[in-house]
This record gives structure tokens, C-alpha cells and sequence, in this order.
């Protein structure tokens, strides 16, 4: 089959454009300029995985001052959970003469390891001071949130710092596995406790809570005595949408 | 068409809320580590008897087998003061786990208060109190009371220290031996005779309130049952009359005893009034019915007959009816009795030895608690944690008093001035 005259001149006309595109683009790419491979990143495995709130933590703007006060907070400092009030008189005893009032500790008996190196530096807290903000827009810091995720690890973290004690707790009964408590917690910022464990409620056959329901609060209260105060995320203590101020939890015995 | 896909949005959103808000919480898990609880018991001040009270502690607390006591020698005093109020550090240092602290004051009317205190010194509180107001010749029942307060606090069981035993003590050589019933604190201490040995005695049992017993005793070589008042010590034949009758035991509510007689060449099972009347009949099958032992609701019996060619269990109806076997094991069976919680019902095993077992009150889930050559004769604390019983040592023939923990564990013989036999437990003492 033989082409015509328009033909032939189309086919030529479009070789003539696909060798001159191709000269365009080979010069063209000859003087891009090549960038470097940016250095390789160090990834960190870290142990605790979740508590880090997701906004970055250092906030160029300090938020404004806080207004709701801190409820039920005990100072960061407190060297124990308060004394428990005198002991009350036996039924047939005559009172007995005053007792000595307790000695007041002024710091807590350094009977446990001590803390882990925070991978928060020391200056962490003052992008939440409670001094007046000095800038002049207020900004929006992004806040942590006590998410589902969260809620879940700060859990575990609590957990995973009181089993060695809860491990030791003592054999009370072979039925005694069958009752649970529901307990909260009220932490201070320092992670100990503001006020011993309440149960919320006891499950089980009623006549094995009966039974064993004091002995397993008994043991719940001598967890913590012995294996706060707790470390724990210092951003998720009190959020909006919640925090570790406040932790309810099971337990039972194996 | 979008309104039905925003429903189901809506739908998937509003459920993850509530998967959310709804989450389990988390769980910690004990370790029920079996280990004793080490528990300092110091000398209680305020009066010299205190160290006594202390060493009674020491000793009821050690004998639960839950607890690793010290003291009260090797511990530091404390005053009166601190017994509500100790300093719990210290005792944080000296490696225990609780502190029973107290005091002993006089009382206007003569008698003294014994003050009690239990503290959990690793959470650094106290625990429990109680005070009990004891004349000055009474001081071991308040040191038992203590022990008690301690063992139940911390066990989550009823007390069972607080408690008497009646038993058979036996003395002399085994051909020749005197049989007495002696009654004495659970922990061996003020022990009595209560007969003199005139006639062989065997099976001394408490009433449930333990101001009574019934027992046997060989009266011109016939057994015969006797009911015995604990305070005056009077005592008379349960059956008037030439009866041969045997293996007593009260009600629950104290009005009857249940026991066997033989007549007419069979033993059976019957019943009669505690003040006395005519006895009713419960068993009437061909066979030796014998040993029988009321449930603590009082509506069955649990006895040992040989009706069927060997001593097997059976319960029966309060008044006779609906009678079955419960025990299919290799061997006889013989002395059951019911537990003060109703579930179960203790025995001794004789299968080559004589071994003490426990078993479900319906029968089933049988336990072997002993291991001796000829154990027997069992009987529940009141608190149902503990079976006492006599074990008699092969060749020497000696018998003395065991106790076992019903959830296992070994046996610990019962300080008894001589050998004893058929033992009873009280019920806790008011």
C-alpha cells in the first residue's frame, strides 16, 4: 500500500517532533543537579509505648493560666499516704491514757529503687505554669488526650509497677479466687496515693465475699503501700478527657 | 438512600463510643504465694502475766499452721500507749508482716482487761482490737480469745482456738490399761479427769454447747451410754435398764441423742430425748447400724452398717426414711461425722491401715488426710478447718491425739499428759 502525499508529509512532520522532544529532554535532564541522601534517622526503641501524648511537647507559646483548681491533689511531696486516725478503744477496755501523737515524716523512707531516668527533661513542665501567659495571642496548645490507647497503657504501666508486690501477696484460700474487688485509685502528681484504695465492689458467691473481701482489701492496700509511689506520664496525670488522677482497676488472687 | 447510609454511620460510630466508654477495666492478680505470715508478737506490758498471754499466742497462732510467730522473747518492749499506735517502721525492720501488740489493766471489779491489737504492718495499720475482761486465774482464755481475734482477722475463718476437748486418756501398760474421760483447752492445757477409771470409758462427745456430754462407759461389762453435765458433774444412764447402748451422739439443738442399741441379736440406730423418755427406732434393716452423726440442719444422719457384707456409709432421713449408700470405695468405712458447714462428712478408711478421709455429704470427692498405720475416730473443729483425731503407733501401741488441716498439710500431735483417744472438739467457749 502506497501513501499518499499528506500522508508522507504527517509521518515526517511527527519524526521531525519526537527527535527534537527527545534532544529537549536528554539536555534538559543533563543539568538537574543532584541532592544528597539526607543522613540515615536513629530509631529508638522505647519500653513504654503509648504515654507520650501525640502533640509535641515543647509548645513555643505557654497556654494560659489554668482555672479549674486541682482537686484532691495531695503535695507533690508527701511522704506517705495520711496516717490513718488513732485506734480506737476495745469494747471492754477502759480508754487508755493518751497515745503519743505519730511522728510526722518529712520525707518518704527511701525503702524502694530508685526511679528510672525520665526521658523528660526537667524543664518539661514549664510549658504548663500556671503563670499568666505573657504573649499576647493565646495560643492553642495541642493538649494530650487520655485516649482509649492511653487509658490502656497508663493501665498496664500501673499494673506492671505493683505485680512484684502483688506477687507476694499470701495463699488465703482455695475459693478465695473466686472473688474480685473493683478498686480506684486517687493519685497525686507524684504518683502516690492521695487516699488509701476504695473498693467500688466486691463479686462473687456472697458467702466467699464475705470471707475473703477484707483479706483481699487488706492485700490491695499493702500492694501500694509497698510499691508506690508510681511513675507515670507526667502529660496524662489530668486531661480533659480524662487522666491517671484517677484509676479503677480489678483484682483478684491466682 | 443517603439517609439510610448516615443511619449506619451513625449506627458504627455511636457503638465504637460505647465499646469505648464500656471497656473492662484492667486486672491485677495476687499471687497466693503459700508461705506463713510472720507475725512479731511482743510482750504485752502492764502487768508480768503479759509475757505468759504473749507466749500463749505465740503458741495457738503456730499451731493454725498459717503463721510464722516471734516473740515474745528477742523482741522490743513497747509502753501501753503504743500498743494502738506502734511505730511501724521498726517493725518493718525486724521482717514481719503483722504485730499483735496489747495491754493488761486492772479493772474496778477486781478482774482485768486483756487489750488486744492486730496491725498490718506493711500498709502501717491497724487491723482489728478487742478487749476481754478475764478474772486474773483466767488469763489463757483471754490469750486464746486474742489468738482467735488474730487467726480470723487473718484467715477469713471462724475461730476454733478458743476450744476444749473432751477425750479418753489412756494410761498404763496395753494389757492392763485405765481408760478415763479427761477434758482439757484445745491446746492442752488445764486438763481434768472426769471419771476416776473404774469402768472403761470410750467416745466422750460434746453437746453443741458444750455443757454436756455423752459417752460410754463398760458398767459391768456392758457398754452403756451416759450423759454427764460438764458443770456439776452429775451424770446418768441415757437408757434406764439393761440396755446395751453405744455410739452417742447429741442433736444439733442439743434435745436428743442419736445412738445405737443392741436387741435382739441386731444393732440398730434410734433416738430419744436428752432428758430422758422412750427411744424412738430409726433403722430396722438385718446388720449392725452404728455411728451415727446428725447434719447441723438436723435433717439427716449420716451412719455406718455392715447390711450389705461390709461396714459401708449411708444417710438417712432425721426420722429413718430414704436410706442410701455414699461410700464405694475399696475397704470399710466406719465412724462418719457431718461437718459444722454441712458439706462434708470426715471417716476413718480401713483398707490394710486405718486412715482418716473426707468425702462430700452426698457421697463423692473423697480425700485421704492421714497417712498413719491406724488412725481414727475423727472430729471437726467447730471452724470445719480442722480434723482431730487418735493415731496409734504400730508395735507400741501407744495413742495420742492429731489434728489435721482439712485442706491438707501434715498432722500435729495434740500435747496430752498421757496417751488419748476418742477425742471431741468443742464449740468455741463464751
Amino acid at each position: 500500500m502506497k501513501m499518499d502525499r499528506a500522508e508522507l508529509a504527517g509521518t515526517g512532520a511527527a519524526l521531525a517532533f519526537h527527535a527534537a522532544l527527545i534532544a529537549a529532554l536528554t539536555l534538559s535532564l543533563a543539568h538537574v543537579t543532584s541532592k544528597p541522601e539526607p543522613p540515615s534517622m536513629e530509631v529508638e526503641f522505647v519500653e513504654d509505648i503509648g504515654f507520650e501524648a501525640a502533640a509535641p511537647t515543647s509548645i513555643a507559646t505557654p497556654p494560659p493560666a489554668s482555672q479549674a483548681p486541682e482537686i484532691g491533689e495531695a503535695p507533690p511531696d508527701e511522704a506517705a499516704p495520711a496516717p490513718l486516725p488513732p485506734a480506737t478503744q476495745p469494747r471492754v477496755a477502759p480508754a487508755p491514757t493518751p497515745r503519743p501523737t505519730p511522728k510526722v515524716r518529712t520525707k518518704p523512707a527511701p525503702a524502694k529503687p530508685a526511679p528510672r531516668a525520665s526521658r523528660i527533661g526537667d524543664d518539661f513542665l514549664k510549658g504548663i505554669a500556671d503563670s499568666p501567659s505573657k504573649s499576647d495571642a493565646p495560643a492553642k496548645p495541642a493538649a494530650a488526650t487520655f485516649s482509649a490507647t492511653a487509658r490502656a497503657s497508663v493501665g498496664q504501666a500501673i499494673l506492671r509497677q505493683v505485680q512484684p508486690c502483688a506477687d507476694r501477696q499470701p495463699f488465703i484460700g482455695e475459693d478465695a479466687n473466686k472473688v474480685r474487688l473493683t478498686i480506684n485509685l486517687k493519685l497525686a502528681r507524684s504518683g502516690r496515693l492521695v487516699r488509701p484504695p476504695t473498693v467500688l465492689k466486691t463479686s462473687g458467691d456472697p458467702d466467699l465475699r464475705a470471707k475473703y473481701g477484707d483479706l483481699l482489701e487488706d492485700q490491695v492496700r499493702r500492694i501500694f503501700a509497698q510499691c508506690t509511689p508510681l511513675r507515670l506520664p507526667a502529660e496524662l496525670y489530668d486531661t480533659p478527657t480524662g487522666g491517671w488522677n484517677d484509676f479503677t482497676f480489678t483484682y483478684r488472687v491466682n | 438512600m443517603r439517609m439510610i447510609l448516615t443511619l449506619l454511620l451513625a449506627g458504627i460510630a455511636s457503638t465504637a463510643i460505647a465499646q469505648d466508654t464500656q471497656e473492662a477495666a484492667p486486672e491485677l492478680v495476687g499471687g497466693s504465694v503459700k508461705s506463713n505470715v510472720a507475725i512479731a508478737v511482743p510482750v504485752m506490758p502492764g502487768d508480768p502475766i503479759g509475757r505468759q498471754v504473749s507466749q500463749v499466742i505465740v503458741s495457738d497462732l503456730r499451731s493454725t499452721g498459717l503463721f510464722t510467730p516471734l516473740g515474745p522473747g528477742g523482741l522490743p518492749g513497747y509502753s501501753v500507749e503504743e500498743a494502738g499506735n506502734p511505730a511501724y517502721p521498726n517493725w518493718r525492720n525486724a521482717g514481719v508482716s503483722a504485730l499483735v501488740s496489747g495491754y493488761i489493766e486492772p479493772r474496778p471489779d477486781g478482774r482485768m482487761t486483756v487489750a488486744c491489737y492486730l496491725h498490718d504492718v506493711t500498709a502501717g495499720r491497724e487491723l482489728t482490737h478487742q478487749g476481754f475482761a478475764v478474772t486474773s486465774d483466767n488469763w489463757r482464755q483471754a490469750a486464746h480469745k486474742c489468738a482467735d481475734l488474730v487467726y480470723s482477722r487473718l484467715s477469713g475463718q471462724q475461730p476454733f482456738l478458743d476450744t476444749r476437748v473432751v477425750y479418753v486418756a489412756e494410761t498404763g501398760p496395753k494389757n492392763n490399761r485405765q481408760k478415763r474421760v479427761a477434758i482439757m483447752d484445745s491446746d492442752g492445757s488445764n486438763n481434768r479427769y472426769l471419771t476416776v477409771g473404774r469402768h472403761t470409758v470410750v467416745t466422750p462427745r460434746f453437746s453443741p454447747r458444750g455443757d454436756k456430754l455423752v459417752y460410754v462407759s463398760y458398767i459391768g461389762r456392758k457398754p452403756r451410754v451416759l450423759l454427764y453435765d460438764v458443770a456439776s458433774g452429775q451424770e446418768r444412764l441415757l437408757i434406764p435398764g439393761n440396755h446395751i447402748t453405744f455410739a452417742p451422739r447429741f442433736s444439733p439443738n442439743g434435745r436428743d441423742v442419736v445412738f445405737s442399741m443392741a436387741e435382739n441379736g441386731n444393732t440398730d440406730i434410734y433416738i430419744v430425748s436428752a432428758s430422758g423418755g422412750q427411744p424412738r427406732r430409726l433403722t430396722s434393716v438385718a446388720g449392725a447400724d452404728t455411728s451415727p452423726s446428725f447434719s447441723p440442719d438436723g435433717r439427716q444422719i449420716v451412719f455406718e452398717s455392715d447390711r450389705s457384707g461390709t461396714q459401708q456409709l449411708y444417710v438417712m432421713s432425721a426420722d429413718g426414711g430414704g436410706q442410701r449408700r455414699i461410700s464405694f470405695g475399696g475397704g470399710r468405712y466406719a465412724s462418719p461425722v457431718w461437718s459444722p458447714a454441712g458439706n462434708m462428712i470426715a471417716f476413718t478408711r480401713i483398707a490394710g491401715n486405718f486412715r482418716i478421709g473426707v468425702m462430700n455429704a452426698g457421697g463423692g470427692g473423697e480425700r485421704i488426710l492421714t497417712d498413719g498405720w491406724q488412725d481414727e475416730g475423727p472430729s471437726w473443729a467447730p471452724n470445719g478447718q480442722f480434723v482431730m483425731f487418735h493415731r496409734t503407733a504400730q508395735g507400741a501401741g501407744a495413742t495420742r491425739l492429731y489434728a489435721v488441716p482439712v485442706s491438707g498439710g501434715s498432722a500435729r500431735i495434740m500435747p496430752t499428759p498421757a496417751g488419748g483417744s476418742d477425742p471431741s472438739w468443742s464449740p468455741i467457749n463464751n
